[in-house]
């Protein structure tokens, strides 16, 4: 019976050493990502019956428990996976916050307030020269602008998507290591009987790479508790199961000609389940946010360039052109405002006319009044145009390789354009203040910028042919864009000024809304870290109680087997 | 609820997290005197900014546009001060030259007197301010007048006016042009007056006189309206000056940070930061690990 003791304390040794080598590995994690605290689950051996009495046999470890709540960590991987997304969008917006300017500098706005002031200036004094250089200065800064800011902003874009090209390698790695761990679960875990023996610390890390991996997108998941693991996207693609992965890829060109995300091996998008997660918020960012700035940029710089184009090509100045070559090319062969035609705004071409007034050498127009070229929307051709010119007396016109219009004044001649009803001159970019079409592509014409004099500020009087120095009409006319309500594009009508503070203001509420989510999804990121930590987090005291508890029955037990050694000791003292 | 070891700490660094965000967007308040900076910061405030920034540059150009006009018409009024002077002399060497006592070698006396006043009549009418013809419409590079040799003074200006954009829906006409009706009886008025001094023509010159009369009240009429025109023009700009002052000041109440709010809420903040410090730092010695020794 002595003995019997020894082995019940011998037991509780050995026992109490498991115990404490739980808390002592439940202390070594206090710090480490995912841990879930840990838990001797102590029991009674059996007993024995020995002389009709049941008699305790000592104690053993039955099962080393993790605790977890398997609906917070669910409620995680959704917080997760918003939390990302939304602070994904709020950095990619901060990103380009330099872009839309700031009180000391408001960017777009002031620039094209400095446009539209230099054109006042301009049209109050058009016979200065200087005002015509500080037009070309100030419509430089407006373009450098567009310019920058559409540079910028693609090249931001440009950037998010090559972000997730290394997101889903990342995401793809963590599927990998899901799937090794699960497998390894399942190895370790093999022969348990229920959650007896689990593989505590194998399935923290895979519930933690579960968690980084919701992090990347958003996943639906099933466990079991023999160790197995099935993940899903929200629309119910698989993605892991056990040891079976499906791994995410880029497929064929979709919003923005940006290459979809598909599960690897096939060609379903998966980019509408990507409603969270950083690559949810990479698309968002991408595909909404910075495509909409770009967009109303563009919409800005054509209205911008379109309208100027209109009044400016039909206006002129006292110094007459000898020769001009359209900015656009043509399918000379082709109606104007053919579908087909590459120019971009030719769709605004209409049926209508303009007027071509030739000078001779001493600056007489040859005839007073000039000729009137006609334009039939849909059936007149840039052929025809050089055609009809070339009926003109002292100019000549030619399509050259390209498809561009040339007009050239014979020598000693001169001559100007006005008049244009049919937006032919403007479309193809003849005697423009603008090239391009949008905020990217937007520059001064190559005659202004050679020479400032090349800017038009009045309009020839299609009666006379006559132009003054003094006259404003055309400064005055572009002058009037500046808070018109425009609408070349399709877009809804709004003055330039209302346009570039839309996208400022969209851009700030963006922002805010990005700020607000993430704000309110790090609340419920620390709500939910704080129930996991109180279920699961270790600590440090409880751990130290613990294991007093522990060393104090470890050092009982050890009392107990002096106690029956000396016991052993008086025993075989009777013998001797 | 359960506290675990992570959790102290974790919420003691997310509230110095969030002292820090208070002092730093006060700092920042503070240093720019701005109660935003970026439209990131407050999108609908930066539009509200954006659009007073607006107006307050158009507000400037129309001052500026008013000023430009002001001073045509400044120096246009003060030359048909000075025309009407020029007329005012002639009439009066008409009264003169209009008595029958008096002979062809006084007449010729006052033709003298006459032809250098019609010269500076004509020199005034081709007046250049900065460069630019005044009383020749838009054709600013040439001048107003010429005169054919033979005393026929000509209009050679255009029929444009010089409009100025004073704002977005206020153009005016900053010039007087010289096809106007006096500046044409002044010239041949003065003509006439010429040729009867020339001849001796006392009936020419008591005629010459009416016309001059005539001639001379046409341009008063211009002076006035340049008058007038110029004085509406002064009411305009000081209307634009009061709007740009009043526009200053709503920028400033729109934009300007509450530095007394801020500075209070960044002291409140500095207390609840120093404290999470000082916890900090006592969490330490606040563990069973420091009694079992």
């Amino acid at each position: 019976m002595i003995f019997d003791s020894l082995n019940i304390a011998a037991s509780s040794l050995k026992t109490q050493q498991r115990a404490l080598d739980v808390v002592s590995h439940n202390i070594a994690n206090v710090n480490t990502p995912g841990y879930s605290r840990q838990s001797a689950d102590l029991a009674t051996l059996s007993s024995e019956k020995i002389a009709g009495l049941n008699l305790g046999r000592g104690v053993d470890i039955v099962n080393v428990r993790r605790l977890v709540d398997p609906i917070i960590n669910q409620a995680i991987l959704n917080n997760g996976s918003q939390l990302s997304y939304w602070d994904t969008t709020q950095k990619g917006l901060q990103a380009v916050e330099n872009v839309f300017g700031s009180l000391q500098s408001t960017g777009l706005a002031a620039a094209l307030d400095g446009f539209f002031t230099s054109w006042k200036q301009l049209a109050n004094n058009p016979q200065d020269n200087g005002q015509k250089v500080n037009v070309r200065a100030k419509s430089s800064a407006l373009i450098d602008n567009l310019n920058n800011m559409s540079q910028q902003i693609r090249s931001e874009q440009t950037n998010t998507d090559a972000n997730i090209n290394q997101s889903i390698t990342r995401a793809n790695q963590i599927l990998d290591n899901i799937a090794s761990l699960t497998t390894q679960i399942q190895r370790s875990e093999a022969g348990n009987k229920g959650i007896v023996g689990q593989a505590n610390d194998l399935r923290d890390q895979r519930d933690q790479a579960v968690r980084d991996l919701a992090k990347m997108i958003p996943v639906q998941e099933v466990q079991t508790s023999s160790g197995s693991l099935m993940l899903q996207t929200l629309n119910g693609d698989l993605l892991v199961q056990d040891n079976t992965v499906r791994h995410l890829a880029r497929g064929s060109a979709g919003t923005g000609n940006f290459a979809n995300i598909v599960i690897q091996g096939s060609n379903t998008t998966i980019d509408n389940a990507l409603q969270g997660g950083v690559i949810g918020g990479m698309i968002n960012l991408r595909d909404n946010k910075l495509s909409s700035y770009i967009q109303q940029m563009d919409s800005i710089a054509a209205n911008l360039i379109f309208s100027v184009n209109q009044v400016h090509a039909s206006g002129a100045s006292t110094k007459h052109a000898t020769a001009l070559t359209a900015g656009q090319s043509s399918n000379a062969a082709l109606a104007l405002n053919d579908a087909t035609q590459t120019a971009p705004f030719a769709a605004q071409i209409k049926s209508g006319s303009f007027k071509l007034h030739v000078y001779d050498n001493t600056g007489t127009p040859t005839p007073a009044g000039g000729a009137t070229i006609s334009v039939t929307a849909g059936v007149t051709t840039m052929n025809d145009i050089a055609t009809a010119i070339n009926a003109i007396t002292g100019v000549s016109a030619s399509v050259n390789a390209s498809g561009q219009l040339n007009i050239t004044a014979a020598t000693g001649n001169t001559f100007s354009l006005s008049s244009d009803s049919s937006n032919m001159l403007a479309a193809y970019e003849i005697n423009s203040f603008f090239q391009g079409n949008n905020a990217g592509s937007i520059a001064l014409a190559s005659a202004i910028q050679s020479d400032a004099g090349a800017i038009n500020t009045g309009q020839v009087d299609p009666a006379t042919s006559t132009i003054n120095l003094g006259d404003n009409s055309a400064a005055l006319a572009i002058l009037g864009l500046q808070n018109a309500a425009l609408s070349v594009d399709g877009t809804t009508t709004a003055s330039l000024h209302d346009r570039t503070t839309s996208i400022s203001t969209q851009y700030g509420t963006d922002t805010a809304a990005s700020v607000q989510q993430k704000d309110y999804r790090s609340v419920e990121s620390d709500s939910l870290k704080n129930q996991r930590q109180a279920v699961s987090g270790v600590n440090v005291d409880e751990e130290l109680v613990s294991m007093i508890k522990f060393q104090r029955a470890y050092e009982s037990s050890a009392k107990v087997i002096t106690t029956t050694n000396q016991m052993l000791d008086s025993l075989m003292g009777l013998i001797r | 609820m359960r506290i675990s070891t992570s959790m102290i700490y974790n919420n003691l660094l997310s509230g110095i997290r969030n002292q820090q965000t208070i002092q730093n967007d006060g700092n920042a308040k503070i240093a720019s005197g701005t109660r935003f900076q970026t439209p990131a910061q407050s999108g609908l405030d930066y539009k509200v900014s954006l659009d007073i920034r607006h107006a307050q540059s158009a507000t400037q150009n129309s001052i500026d546009a008013s000023k430009t006009v002001e001073s045509r018409l400044n120096i246009s009024q003060t030359l048909l001060n000075n025309m009407g002077n020029i007329l005012k002399r002639a009439q009066t060497l008409a009264v003169q030259q209009s008595a029958g006592q008096l002979g062809a070698s006084e007449r010729q006396a006052a033709l003298q007197e006459m032809n250098q006043l019609a010269n500076q009549f004509l020199s005034d009418a081709n007046q250049t301010w900065q460069g630019q013809s005044l009383f020749a419409g838009t054709a600013v590079d040439k001048p107003a007048f010429t005169d054919d040799g033979t005393g026929n003074i000509s209009y050679t200006g255009s029929n444009q006016d010089r409009i100025v954009s004073i704002s977005e829906h206020q153009q005016v006409v900053s010039n007087i042009r010289g096809d106007s009706a006096a500046f044409s009886a002044a010239f041949t008025a003065m003509k006439d007056f010429k040729t009867a001094l020339q001849n001796n023509n006392q009936t020419a010159i008591s005629a010459a006189l009416g016309a001059l009369n005539s001639a001379g009240d046409g341009v008063i009429n211009l002076t006035s309206d340049a008058g007038a025109r110029l004085s509406a023009m002064q009411f305009t700009r000081t209307s634009f000056e009061d709007m740009k002052t009043n526009l200053a000041k709503r920028l400033n109440a729109h934009e300007a940070a509450d530095i007394p709010a801020v500075v209070a809420q960044m002291q409140q903040s500095s207390i609840a930061l120093q404290a999470a410090y000082n916890q900090i730092a006592q969490l330490k010695s606040l563990s069973l690990t420091n009694y079992l020794r």
